[in-house]
């Protein structure tokens, strides 16, 4: 039980790293206009020529494997509440590492949605 | 910093790009349930990567992932980290509410409650963005 709780966190942990690095570099770049194809498929080559994204994929893998791992073992009622504080991890990292602004709104949104997972996989 | 208006469009993307997360979920659990391995020591950790890697399922799951990925990006190049993922957890809602209309499976009063939870947490994280973006 402890072992899989140490999983998820891990798992969480790496996926986290993931979205970070995504987001830092994507925020390097200019942004694509979402309604045109070329501009989008510029962006697109752009993003597959950096390292921070290529690190961040690393990560992304790394956490998918540790998560299929905890659900080949683990007990989905437990498995995905303990999912649900990936949100709080984001929003720690985002707020720490990326520096995006962490209004009250945001929280009790962020905690709210955290609730109701729990709730869910409860039922 | 970069400001970050969340539009329609973008709020559409999140939702699409989760419901294809949610499936690629679906086909890899799928294709670990086929192998049925549970990871114990190290030797059934290999037999169940040897395994799940000739699974076709699971490939299937890799390429939506994949997919998907460039979706993720393109939201993430226009607004926060810290909106974009607690909004995607509108998958939460919309599996169960297909299975209401789809498959007829009842949703008890718990899961309603969780589901009214969530549209409220996926509200405020909504509202939230507007304050910033007046800020930046």
């Amino acid at each position: 039980m402890i072992q899989l709780v140490f999983l998820i966190l891990a798992a969480e942990i790496w996926n986290t790293v993931g979205q970070v690095l995504f987001k830092k570099g994507t925020n390097a770049l200019e942004k694509p206009h979402l309604g045109t194809f070329h501009s989008y498929w510029v962006f697109v080559k752009k993003v597959l020529s950096m390292k921070t994204i290529w690190i961040g994929l690393c990560a992304m893998t790394i956490g998918l494997i540790v998560w299929l791992v905890a659900l080949s073992r683990g007990d989905l009622s437990v498995v995905f509440p303990l999912g649900s504080l990936q949100y709080l991890l984001i929003l720690v990292a985002s707020r720490w590492i990326l520096g995006e602004k962490i209004n009250w709104m945001k929280s009790i949104g962020t905690i709210l949605i955290i609730f109701g997972i729990i709730l869910i996989a409860k039922s | 910093m970069r400001a970050s208006k969340l539009t329609f469009k973008i709020f559409l993307m999140i939702l699409f790009n989760d419901l294809g997360d949610s499936f690629a979920q679906l086909l890899m659990k799928k294709g670990l349930l086929q192998t049925g391995i549970e990871v114990v020591t190290w030797q059934t950790a290999i037999e169940f990567f040897v395994r799940n890697a000739s699974s076709p399922l699971v490939w299937a799951g890799i390429i939506v992932y994949a997919l998907n990925f460039f979706i993720w990006i393109a939201i993430l190049s226009h607004i926060d980290l810290s909106v974009a993922i607690p909004i995607g957890s509108t998958t939460y809602l919309i599996i169960p509410l297909l299975a209401l209309f789809f498959l007829k499976e009842q949703i008890t009063l718990l899961r309603w409650s969780g589901i009214g939870l969530i549209v409220a947490g996926v509200y405020f994280v909504t509202k939230s963005t507007d304050f910033s973006s007046e800020k930046v």
